[in-house]
């Protein structure tokens, strides 16, 4: 069974590290860029390009509609999200991958 | 005064290989202080991540590294402790040169060649989703910024190495955007450096060309898994991965590693060619600057070789040890 865990946000910014870590339901668990994890900390010392995989998840039960929720929050405060990806878990197991 | 260098035994075969190059650099005389770090298996085994955070500040603190190869454990959640070395080093150029040795005996004469592949981004940024239960969908993220810093390097040694052409490798017919963006920053890079010839080629062609016209073949850069699989290929045409090695660089760091996986089933049989490991290590050298001793290194094995003495794996029955002695006694001789 598929089961919505979650939401990648892909955000294109230079002000990474203001991105908001807690909106509504959702608390952001990890960034990344390129691939590499920057938050939370340590965070390796790279250069970066701007654009930021946001994953938000929430400790409470969540749909679609909460997630249409946190993108039209973050919208509104002025970011600019440009893809987004609904993660799941398949019978309890997450289905998505984790940075380095 | 000594060098200072960042030392990773590794796992399986790992340990017996470092070895062996040390003996080697210190009858060459080079004054290296080995800083031994932790990675691999073992730090797994105590519960630490399988290469921990203080590996990763001494690497960075001191600036090189050589690392005997190491096993990613099979599993679900385990990482490649060299994919992580090189993301949390940035280390994003890894360099395969390709040369014939003498000794060992391949189709393809007269080898030589230098494959620059990026390490940091495209499909090993592993940004993977299942979107519905029976469909799966990886990212390829190709940047400007990660395209144009290894084409850069990929130039930058043709023109100190005196080499005469780059070609960049693609599949831009196919993948328009994402190709697309990794040619075009190579061309654009390319008109800075007038005095190097620029080409490219579409990876399935090039795999060809590789096996048939190799000699037209200078230095070649390339996104990530097409240098994953095209420097394997290549390290098969100079007679395989026991004799291939590697060197990934970053703007402030440098980790040398054979491109062999750690064999755990040869491990304590004293079989396994340290040639791939001693020809990383001879990198590390030049980096440090210690030409002399590479040149000397690179020389004294190559006359051991051609002896026909040799490891397993291309053609011999000689043991590590034996083969380090015995570029060792060419050294003193």
């Amino acid at each position: 069974m598929m089961t919505l865990a979650g939401v990648d946000l892909y955000i294109w910014t230079k002000d990474y590290e203001n991105i908001p870590k807690k909106e509504g339901k959702f608390t952001m668990k990890l960034m990344s860029n390129r691939g590499t994890k920057l938050y939370p900390p340590p965070a390796p010392e790279m250069d970066m390009i701007d654009w930021f995989r946001c994953r938000y998840v929430s400790e409470e039960l969540i749909n679609d509609a909460d997630v249409d929720q946190l993108c039209q929050a973050l919208t509104s405060a002025g970011w600019v999200w440009n893809k987004a990806q609904k993660l799941y878990q398949i019978d309890g197991v997450n289905a998505f991958s984790e940075p380095y | 005064m000594a060098h200072k260098v960042c030392l990773i035994r590794g796992d399986g075969t790992g340990p017996e290989l470092v070895a062996a190059v040390e003996k080697i650099i210190s009858t060459a005389q080079v004054d290296i202080e080995w800083i031994e770090v932790e990675a691999g298996l073992k730090c797994v085994e105590a519960g630490k991540p399988i290469v921990p955070e203080e590996t990763i500040a001494k690497i960075k603190e001191i600036g090189i590294g050589l690392k005997g190869p190491m096993t990613t454990p099979i599993g679900k959640g385990s990482v490649s402790p060299n994919v992580t070395l090189r993301k949390k080093l940035d280390l994003y150029a890894c360099v395969r040169p390709v040369r014939s040795l003498p000794g060992v005996e391949t189709p393809f004469k007269d080898l030589d060649m230098v494959l620059f592949r990026e390490n940091t981004e495209d499909l090993y940024a592993q940004i993977e989703y299942m979107v519905t239960p029976t469909v799966a969908q990886s990212i390829k993220l190709i940047s400007e910024f990660g395209t144009e810093r290894i084409a850069r390097a990929a130039f930058e040694y043709a023109r100190k190495h005196g080499r005469k052409k780059v070609t960049a490798v693609h599949k831009a017919n196919i993948m328009k955007i994402a190709d697309g963006l990794f040619l075009r920053t190579c061309q654009k890079v390319a008109q800075d450096y007038p005095d190097i010839e620029f080409g490219d080629n579409i990876v399935d062609n090039q795999c060809m060309q590789l096996v048939t016209r190799w000699k037209s073949y200078d230095v070649l850069v390339l996104p990530n898994l097409y240098g994953d699989i095209v420097s394997d290929l290549a390290a098969g045409m100079m007679g395989g991965l026991g004799v291939a090695p590697g060197a990934n660089y970053g703007a402030k760091c440098a980790v040398f590693e054979a491109v062999h996986g750690s064999a755990p089933k040869y491990a304590g049989l004293n079989k396994v060619n340290p040639v791939a490991l001693l020809f990383s290590a001879t990198l590390m050298l030049d980096h440090l600057g210690e030409n002399q001793a590479r040149k000397d290194i690179e020389g004294a094995t190559e006359a051991v070789m051609g002896r026909g003495i040799k490891t397993y794996d291309i053609g011999g029955s000689t043991s590590t040890t034996d083969f380090a002695d015995a570029v060792c006694a060419e050294l003193k001789g």
